[in-house]
């Protein structure tokens, strides 16, 4: 953070911000003549219901840059919890999965990564550059990425396929599977520089739970724990409480609940980001109690690290 | 009243993410993030320009011109290096001081042949760099007529991003100390910066 700049703003611009009142029609003439400029964004974005999608990657890439900003010297070698890697190195692996994305979307060469084994690799591979830079260097390169990623989902739409590792998605997904990851890493950050957790707002919380609920029987199937013909009906608690029934395989519409599972839509996040151990989540659970184990193993089958 | 009496210190980490926000928004080509910033920073920016320029048609043209650059080419924001009101102040001085210089070669060469002289305007994007950087020269050059105990809470408060309380434990003073000291410090960086924000000491950038 560039202190030059705050201090500036603070002692000198708020006399003039106190200052004359605004025309009136200037509003609109500055931003007629703004937008002639250049081209908005695909217009799907401003339908529902993909515009949370972005809305969600945005805030949250925002929080962690916001995050790193504030980190101090030393606090960019501190270990984290994720395969000994350093908070330094945590980030340039960030940058790696952006290019990545940007590959799978077009716009820089494709690097074949088709499982999810191969998610950490692919994006060492293309980080290489930037391993070892300065801090400040670090997060201006992620910071880049994240707008260059931005910038062509923006205008491809929310409906554009795209392919991330196994799944097969489409842009709106990548920035929901995107949201998981960087709140996930910036969480990460946050343990291991002792800052409070990031709790998500509602508004991520219920997309995110949504989403993860939506592939739930995707996820068991990977796992092989998928249970051909039951139902369960997960109650999700907190500021994003809502019921979903699920089917607990591929292919199927859910029938009547064989199992009725209530618990956290915070914890079940966490779980399935591979941040929460499944004999650590606080659940309770009424009907054929056999079936939460794959339930919840499904559940964490698209955590990448 | 600064924003950071209003709201505390503890407000500048939500102000950085709202910045990135804000800016992600914009590069996403989202034209109601363009409408918020304006509501957020359109006073600033004109009010800044008429005061430089002291012409409220000159004013609205420059407005203009900072809030379509900023919509044009969002990404040129780097929020490592400052707040977005910063750089939209930063950006707004050097486009009125270039102005008056225009309006003035402009005068000039009318008076003496009667002809108009072309906008410049192909220096702009880097004049803006340099603007910025000016402007962060004077304030290094400011910090460092504080008195050391004065220097010593802006330094942990901005460059550290640090709390009224957190800048207070690291020194072993009370809070309160901490508080006033900072508002002195503004207090006297605000005598020293004024001329400079004012037009008065115009950036050597040509």
């Amino acid at each position: 953070m560039d202190l030059t700049a705050d201090v500036l703003l603070d002692v000198g611009f708020d006399a003039v911000d106190d200052g004359p009142s605004l025309p009136e029609d200037l509003r609109a003439r500055t931003l007629t003549t703004a937008t002639t400029r250049r081209e908005p964004r695909h217009p799907d974005w401003d339908t529902e219901p993909g515009r949370p999608a972005l809305a969600a990657f945005l805030r949250t890439a925002a929080e962690l840059g916001a995050l790193l900003a504030s980190l101090g010297p030393a606090e960019w070698d501190v270990e984290t919890a994720v395969a000994d890697s350093t908070v330094r190195e945590l980030v340039a692996h960030l940058v790696g999965v952006e290019r990545y994305a940007l590959g799978q979307l077009g716009r820089r060469p494709a690097l074949p990564a088709p499982g999810r084994e191969d998610h950490c690799v692919v994006a060492r591979l293309a980080s290489a550059d930037v391993r070892g830079a300065p801090a400040a260097e670090l997060t201006r390169t992620w910071w880049s990425e994240v707008l260059a990623v931005t910038a062509v989902g923006a205008e491809l739409g929310p409906s554009h396929p795209i392919s991330f590792h196994q799944l097969p998605t489409d842009i709106r997904g990548l920035f929901i599977v995107r949201t998981f990851e960087l709140w996930t890493h910036g969480d990460d950050v946050r343990r291991a520089t002792r800052r409070p957790l990031n709790l998500l707002d509602a508004d991520r919380l219920s997309l995110m739970s949504r989403q993860l609920l939506h592939v739930l029987s995707r996820g068991m199937a990977v796992s092989g724990t998928a249970q051909p013909g039951r139902t369960a009906r997960i109650n999700l608690t907190g500021d994003a409480a809502a019921s979903y029934d699920v089917a607990l395989a591929p292919g199927e519409v859910p029938g009547p609940p064989d199992v009725i599972i209530t618990t956290s839509a915070l914890d079940i996040c966490r779980l399935a980001a591979n941040r929460l151990p499944i004999a650590q989540l606080d659940a309770e659970v009424g009907g054929d109690r056999s079936l939460l184990e794959p339930i919840l193993v499904g559940a964490g089958a698209f955590a990448l690290d | 009243m600064l924003d950071r009496e209003r709201d505390g210190l503890e407000s500048s980490g939500d102000r950085r993410v709202n910045d990135r926000e804000l800016v992600a928004r914009l590069v996403a080509g989202d034209q109601a993030a363009l409408g918020e910033v304006y509501d957020r920073y359109s006073g600033l920016v004109y009010g800044l320009a008429r005061r430089v320029l002291a012409d409220t048609g000159l004013a609205e043209d420059v407005t203009q011109e900072v809030f379509a650059l900023l919509w044009e080419h969002p990404e040129r924001f780097d929020p490592t290096r400052g707040t977005l009101r910063a750089w939209l102040g930063a950006v707004t001085h050097h486009r009125s001081v270039d102005r008056v210089r225009h309006e003035i070669r402009r005068s000039k060469t009318e008076a003496r042949t009667g002809t108009v002289e072309p906008v410049a305007g192909a220096q702009s994007e880097v004049d803006d760099e340099l603007s910025l950087e000016w402007l962060a020269t004077r304030v290094r050059a400011a910090i460092e007529h504080l008195p050391d105990e004065q220097r010593d809470v802006v330094v942990l408060a901005y460059y550290g991003g640090r709390t009224y309380r957190q800048v207070a434990a690291e020194l072993a003073i009370p809070e309160g100390t901490a508080k006033s000291r900072v508002r002195l410090a503004l207090a006297k960086l605000d005598d020293l910066l004024r001329p400079a924000l004012n037009g008065q000491e115009a950036p050597a950038w040509t």
